[in-house]
């Protein structure tokens, strides 16, 4: 499986030129529950759809950024570094 | 503790600074000199005619790891100050390296905050200090300038072939209208991290972490014997012109074959 991603500082690469960071989830409270936290370590939507991601560009320029991805075809719609795509996936940036 | 041993001086005369590709170089047949501190490969053999005739007809590759390397780190407003200050009033543009003035520094920008500078020795440790100089006269603490010089390994291919031999080993397109001449590209090559400065129409320098240097090296000779190319010494890609003048310039300061 292949794809081109886009990095926001380097531009077009291929996939193998990143590493996967997960998908972006919002981060529990300062003084978790048990329950929260292990929701947030362990549990994932992992929707088939667009998923909002974390991406680094680890042969590259060496940063984190967000990209948003369609699972099922591996299309990759918007990327943009922390902050900089909004909150319209209901996660936090 | 001091970290001074890891930044080759070029004022230093009991410490010699070598390349991570000197035993494959001297295995390949090149002689070496001492210059500006470091064992440098200035040649082939002896016939010279050779070396130009890789660098004008195919491709040639020569080790320029004895560059002088600055990673500098700041905010970008504070990074480009500086630049603008130090450089003579360059200014940074993503994707695209700046070359000042007297042609002896390039200015690659990897991120807005994170900039790469790459100079020949004998000038580099001028640079270092007019940078130094630069951050502590804007009163600004949050400036990081690392000497990465013996933390990346570089590499030249110069001639009509170098876009083709990068391309047997690397996905970063370099044809001329999406690469340009001063085009910087990080990126995978040879699938290490490393970044690919287009330093003239028919040059490209690579640059990949020290380690793997001796990787790089065997990686571009084995392409680059299927293009009939070879190694180039400092000599011959200096007198091709173009790039930086590296250590070819420089006085010899005596052999360092032994």
């Amino acid at each position: 499986m292949s794809f081109l991603l886009t990095c926001p500082h380097c531009g077009v690469r291929e996939v193998a030129d990143f590493a996967f960071g997960g998908e972006v989830s919002v981060r529990p409270r300062e003084t978790p529950t048990f329950r929260e936290l292990s929701r947030y370590n362990y549990f994932r939507r992992n929707v088939a759809g667009v998923q909002r991601e974390w991406w680094y560009h680890r042969s590259g320029c060496r940063t984190w950024f967000q990209a948003e991805r369609d699972t099922r075809t591996n299309v990759v719609l918007r990327v943009g570094l922390p902050g900089e795509l909004g909150a319209e996936l209901g996660v936090g940036p | 503790m001091s970290l001074d041993f890891t930044v080759p001086v070029a004022s230093s005369e009991e410490r010699t600074a070598r390349s991570p590709m000197e035993r494959l170089a001297r295995a390949a047949g090149a002689s070496f000199e001492r210059r500006d501190g470091w064992n440098v490969a200035a040649g082939y053999g002896g016939d010279a005619s050779v070396e130009a005739a890789r660098i004008t007809d195919t491709v040639g590759f020569c080790d320029r790891s004895a560059l002088t390397k600055l990673d500098i780190q700041a905010r970008a407003e504070v990074l480009a100050d500086l630049v603008a200050r130090v450089a003579g009033g360059l200014e940074l543009e993503p994707g695209r390296a700046s070359r000042s003035p007297d042609g002896s520094t390039w200015w690659c920008p990897i991120t807005p905050t994170r900039l790469l500078v790459l100079s020949e020795p004998r000038s580099g440790w001028d640079v270092h200090t007019a940078l130094d100089g630069a951050a502590s006269a804007a009163g600004e603490q949050l400036v990081t300038i690392a000497d990465v010089s013996c933390g990346l390994a570089a590499l030249t291919l110069a001639g009509p072939g170098a876009g083709e031999l990068l391309s047997r080993f690397c996905a970063i397109d370099v044809r001329p209208g999406v690469t340009p001449v001063a085009a910087f590209r990080p990126g995978s090559v040879a699938r290490t991290p490393g970044y690919v400065l287009r330093e003239g129409a028919d040059r490209l320098l690579i640059l990949v972490g020290w380690a793997l240097g001796a990787y790089l090296w065997e990686v571009v000779a084995d392409a680059a014997g299927h293009l009939g190319g070879g190694p180039v010494g400092t000599d011959a890609l200096a007198a091709a012109g173009g790039g930086l003048s590296a250590t070819a310039a420089g006085v010899a300061e005596g052999s360092a074959d032994a």
